[in-house]
């Protein structure tokens, strides 16, 4: 379990053929983790995306997922979307689909 | 239109191929996907310059092309594309992948003889899909090349290439891509996913031989796991009823509204039209549909109003009064 507020990663897996996790949709898809749990690499790539550096890849595909990730740095919570490409694959495994 | 990048760039992936520090395993997976990459960026290439040079002529490539071929690839439950080459999908001992070829092809099948189109783009480019996506992975996907469906996770959902109306909905995110190059957001996003349902419905209905009222009009109903099933679910969307999880009409839609809830107005209204002309879907109001998305060249932020405008043009122009009638009723329906 994420040890403080600033190590907490929160995830909402959106969109997909099943449209998860949108208004009335009954399948909810999302997790968190603790940052620290995570490998070097996979938190650069991370910083990246929050910070807004990351090389910019093509948009949401069809069909394809977004990933709302949301983290606390300094008290303040920030949330990006990201097309499932751009997130590491230990975030991407951290998710579960529930029925609502 | 669909942009798609390849995740790993190629010359990232020549560099892992020659990498001894890594498995031989890893290096050849690299060294295929390298090779299989640049190819599918030459034939997407190829294929939108086809597309660009025909459409403002009204010239349809197919008559100079060849069935497409019918590629499938393993995943292993791996998120690399495209995978390992399956050589005889259609005699393979996975069911999968012997499924997944029989229903591409009879979607290409239902292409040519319904619609006399040659391929997703018209000019037979080749159906290529992945399967076994991913370890439990609940999604399939166009990803702007080809085809790619996970197994589910035996809870929520099965096998995604279990449902036809999910391999006949991705293979037409593809047509749209090639013809009105839809966007993925806003009116367009809610048209684009609209249009998979409505062409992935009707090739359901084709294959079993349907007439609009003898068909279920759901999607995915065949997709379904037992977890989800048990408490009463039976589909992702109803196009007959889309209400819950769906809008029913226009004025409820706002802008950055997801594509997959925007698409409930455009599949009612398609859905009444077909209810209310009778007979076959795809006889009709179906290629009214067809017409509107292939026969006007590109319009990547049209909106579902001049969507509806288009299909009202057409079914007077193609049909008749009764017909247009039936069309314009069933937009009036969703508020458009």
């Amino acid at each position: 379990m994420p040890k403080s507020t600033d190590d907490r990663l929160t995830i909402q897996r959106l969109g997909g053929l099943g449209g998860f996790s949108l208004p009335g949709s009954h399948i909810k898809s999302g997790g968190e983790l603790a940052l620290s749990t995570l490998s070097p690499a996979d938190v650069k790539a991370l910083d990246a995306l929050f910070s807004g550096s990351a090389k910019s890849a093509a948009a949401v595909k069809p069909d394809g997922f977004t990933y709302r990730l949301t983290r606390t740095v300094g008290g303040a919570p920030k949330t990006i979307d990201v097309p499932e490409g751009q997130v590491p694959m230990a975030v991407r495994n951290a998710v579960k689909d529930t029925l609502a | 239109m669909s942009c798609t990048c390849f995740i790993v760039p190629a010359d990232v992936l020549r560099k892992l191929a020659q990498d001894k520090k890594l498995s031989a395993r890893i290096r050849d997976g690299a060294e295929n996907t390298a090779k299989v990459s640049t190819e599918v960026r030459k034939l997407r290439t190829q294929a939108a310059a086809l597309t660009s040079a025909a459409n403002p002529m009204g010239i349809a490539p197919m008559a100079l092309a060849k069935s497409p071929a019918i590629t499938v690839y393993d995943c292993k439950q791996q998120q690399n594309l495209p995978g390992s080459p399956i050589a005889k999908p259609a005699n393979s001992s996975d069911a999968t992948a012997k499924r997944t070829y029989k229903e591409t092809k009879a979607v290409a099948t239902f292409y040519k003889n319904v619609f006399k189109r040659n391929s997703i783009d018209n000019a037979g480019m080749t159906m290529m899909s992945s399967i076994h996506y991913g370890r439990n992975y609940d999604n399939a996907m166009w990803n702007g090349s080809q085809m790619l469906y996970g197994d589910g996770d035996n809870q929520l959902f099965v096998d995604f290439t279990l449902g036809n109306d999910v391999i006949g909905h991705e293979l037409t995110h593809g047509v749209t891509q090639h013809s009105l190059q839809l966007g993925y957001s806003g009116d367009a996003g809610g048209l684009n996913e609209s249009l998979s349902d409505c062409f992935g419905s009707m090739f359901r209905q084709w294959q079993a031989k349907q007439s609009v009222t003898s068909a279920d009009w759901l999607i995915g109903a065949d997709i379904i796991g037992p977890a989800a099933k048990k408490k009463g679910y039976t589909c992702l969307r109803d196009m007959a009823n889309p209400a819950a999880p769906q809008p029913t009409n226009y004025s409820q839609l706002n802008p950055g509204t997801d594509p997959h809830y925007a698409s409930g107005p455009p599949n009612l209204a398609f859905c009444a039209a077909c209810k209310a002309v009778g007979g076959r879907s795809w006889e009709k109001v179906g290629q009214i549909w067809y017409r509107a998305l292939t026969g006007f060249g590109p319009s990547p932020n049209m909106s579902m109003k001049d969507f509806a405008k288009r299909t009202r043009q057409l079914a007077a122009q193609m049909y008749n009064a009764t017909v247009a009638a039936a069309v314009d009723k069933a937009w009036k329906q969703v508020g458009l």
